[in-house]
């Protein structure tokens, strides 16, 4: 006979996640009973929620806590949602994501570029940033796959929002697939997991994993097959071919909260899944994500080069960024100290935070001038910097953070924090993978930051974007938060040091 | 009963779906054949269950939750594939190319709302 499990909540742990999911609620009710084109209400109601939500993130700081526990008499206490440091940086940089994604979305959803509906928009974008935020503090492997499928299923929307465009549909019939597709192979791989040590809380399962006589063929199966799922959300080669196509088919704004909301709860899964399900296989894990990963930089870079859109450049680029953020991973194999571990994890959350907001500058400023000049070729942005001087110099941070270049030092210091953690842990070839790579990386950003530069084309006057308020709100968070970033990397550098893993 | 035969079936239903995913160039025919990779994934989580038995009953838990992702997952698959048919009133894979890297290099005119070609 099995006993009640009685469960309290502790909702101020849950309250970041269930506060967007409110609020995803009623923006979509509420745009419902408002009158019609009133859009910026609902962006408003967007941002208050997401706002909130950040409060509840800050609530929360400097505080472990957990529920949704369950104890059997057989083992100690489990628990499925845990919020730790990681968790609560990755939910605060999905919500500042989020934030920003709403504020640029402004003009697409109400006013006169009104290209979007208002209130499906704003649900959607809500809705997977509400799986973001779970699957930040998702402590077992059923929460984590639902969570993953709430990030994903509200995307595949967005990227096909736009009506009668058959690109965008394209775009979302392409990533959808190859989403359900992972997602499946990922559940074979949960179940072989489950199957291999009877539980699907992560804590037992690294527990049965690392008590030795349960590693067979049938759990290292199933951890190779779990990671495949994660390494889709990513974007990491083999699992890359989606990203170019749903970030270019899509608006702009869509491929904005992709590359950031969207990878960072990839990241954040795999960060989860490795460092607290499976550390007794590292070595089985570990070289596996250090091959993925230098292949994702490689291929992410060198097809970057060729590119003549923005928004595929910026696409290839994130492949590539995709595979700097798993470079510390790959460090992890039986030898590595729990220390060098901490670090590589540190090295991990500090890269996707320095990444999400110089990204989302760039994207931002993409997607003010795409409206303007729709074919989105790189001589749009030929002069940006004598017409529109403050956009421009957003875009040229970015691109140089992203580059790894003063004045954008924040993306500087992400490389080298991310290089330091790798030959901390003994991985040199990896170190100097992510140093030729950003070599290469350098001829695109510079040829596209020296395009700004240059004086326009002949006979063509130069537009002015007039860029909406919103827009320029949401550009400036985001470089707001970069430049702050570039002066105090600490804030975001060594959080997860004092969490020292144990690899088996 | 053995353990070996729900994983054996559910390894054959797997594999059977992930020939279909590979095989298969109609986009529902590929829906259809996630779903029985999904059914394959059910079956070994249920049969693992009742082999551990589980006092928690996670692998009974996550096959409820499986079951209800793949529904999601086949009512937005099916607007999607509804979306694009209309657009091109074509549901075959290979006609999709509109967002080809190379094509659109060659082009050079990115107009988002022109309709596309079949190749």
């Amino acid at each position: 006979m099995t006993p009640a499990v009685a469960q309290g909540v502790d909702w101020l742990t849950v309250a970041p996640p269930l506060v967007l999911a409110a609020t995803a609620l009623a923006a979509l009710l509420g745009d419902l009973w408002l009158p019609a084109r009133a859009g910026s209400a609902v962006t408003a109601v967007a941002v208050a929620g997401t706002l909130a939500a950040l409060g509840a993130v800050g609530l929360l700081w400097d505080e472990a806590r957990a529920t949704f526990c369950v104890s059997t008499p057989a083992g100690p206490q489990s628990c499925s949602y845990v919020v730790d440091p990681i968790t609560l940086v990755f939910q605060a940089v999905v919500l500042v994501g989020t934030l920003v994604v709403l504020l640029l979305a402004q003009q697409e959803l109400a006013g006169t570029g009104r290209v979007l509906p208002a209130g499906e928009t704003v649900f959607l974008v809500l809705c997977s940033a509400t799986g973001a935020l779970v699957l930040a503090a998702a402590r077992d492997l059923a929460t984590v796959v639902v969570a993953l499928e709430v990030v994903s299923l509200p995307a595949f929307a967005l990227v096909g929002l736009r009506r009668r465009d058959p690109r965008g549909a394209e775009a979302a019939l392409t990533f959808f697939l190859v989403s359900v597709v992972s997602v499946a192979v990922m559940l074979y791989g949960v179940a072989l997991v489950y199957g291999a040590t009877g539980s699907l809380h992560l804590d037992r399962v690294a527990a049965a994993l690392a008590s030795g006589e349960s590693r067979t063929a049938v759990a290292t199966a199933g951890v190779v097959l779990t990671l495949v799922g994660l390494a889709f959300k990513v974007g990491a080669v083999p699992f890359h071919f989606w990203v170019p196509d749903a970030y270019s088919g899509g608006p702009v704004v869509v491929a904005a909260f992709l590359s950031v909301v969207s990878k960072a709860a990839g990241v954040v899964g795999l960060v989860v899944v490795v460092s607290q399900g499976f550390p007794a296989y590292a070595d089985v894990w570990g070289p596996a994500v250090a091959v993925i990963s230098v292949a994702t930089m490689t291929l992410g870079n060198v097809a970057a080069l060729r590119q003549r859109r923005a928004v595929r450049l910026l696409a290839w680029s994130s492949v590539a960024h995709s595979g700097y953020m798993l470079a510390p991973l790959g460090v992890a194999s039986s030898g590595v100290t729990g220390e060098a571990f901490g670090q590589a994890l540190s090295a991990v959350v500090a890269y996707v935070c320095i990444y999400a907001v110089v990204n989302l500058a760039a994207f931002g400023v993409v997607a003010v001038v795409t409206r303007h000049r729709p074919s989105g070729l790189f001589d749009d942005y030929r002069g940006l910097a004598y017409s529109e001087p403050a956009s421009a110099a957003a875009l040229g941070f970015g691109l140089l953070a992203l580059a790894g270049l003063p004045p954008g030092v924040a993306g500087l210091w992400a490389k080298v924090v991310v290089i330091d953690s790798a030959v901390a842990g003994g991985a040199g070839w990896i170190a100097l993978a992510v140093a030729v790579n950003t070599v290469i990386a350098l001829a695109y950003y510079l040829r596209w930051t020296a395009l700004l530069f240059a004086s326009p084309a002949e006979g063509e006057a130069p537009v002015s974007y007039e860029v909406p308020a919103a827009s320029g709100l949401a550009v400036g968070v985001a470089l707001g938060a970069g430049v702050v970033l570039s002066v105090l990397p600490q804030l975001v550098v060594g959080l997860a040091d004092a969490s020292a893993v144990t690899l088996g | 009963m053995r353990l070996a035969f729900p994983l054996a079936v559910s390894a054959l239903l797997f594999s059977l779906g992930v020939f279909g995913v590979l095989a298969r160039r109609n986009a529902v025919l590929v829906l259809m054949s996630v779903e029985l990779m999904l059914n394959g994934v059910t079956i070994n989580l249920v049969a693992f269950d009742a082999w551990w038995s589980d006092a928690l009953h996670g692998g009974q838990v996550l096959t409820l939750f499986v079951i209800t992702i793949a529904a999601a997952e086949v009512g937005l698959g099916l607007a999607i594939v509804l979306l694009v048919f209309r657009n091109r009133a074509t549901s075959d894979l290979n006609d999709l190319g509109l967002l080809d890297e190379r094509a659109e290099a060659t082009e050079g005119n990115g107009d988002v709302t022109e309709p596309g070609v079949a190749r």
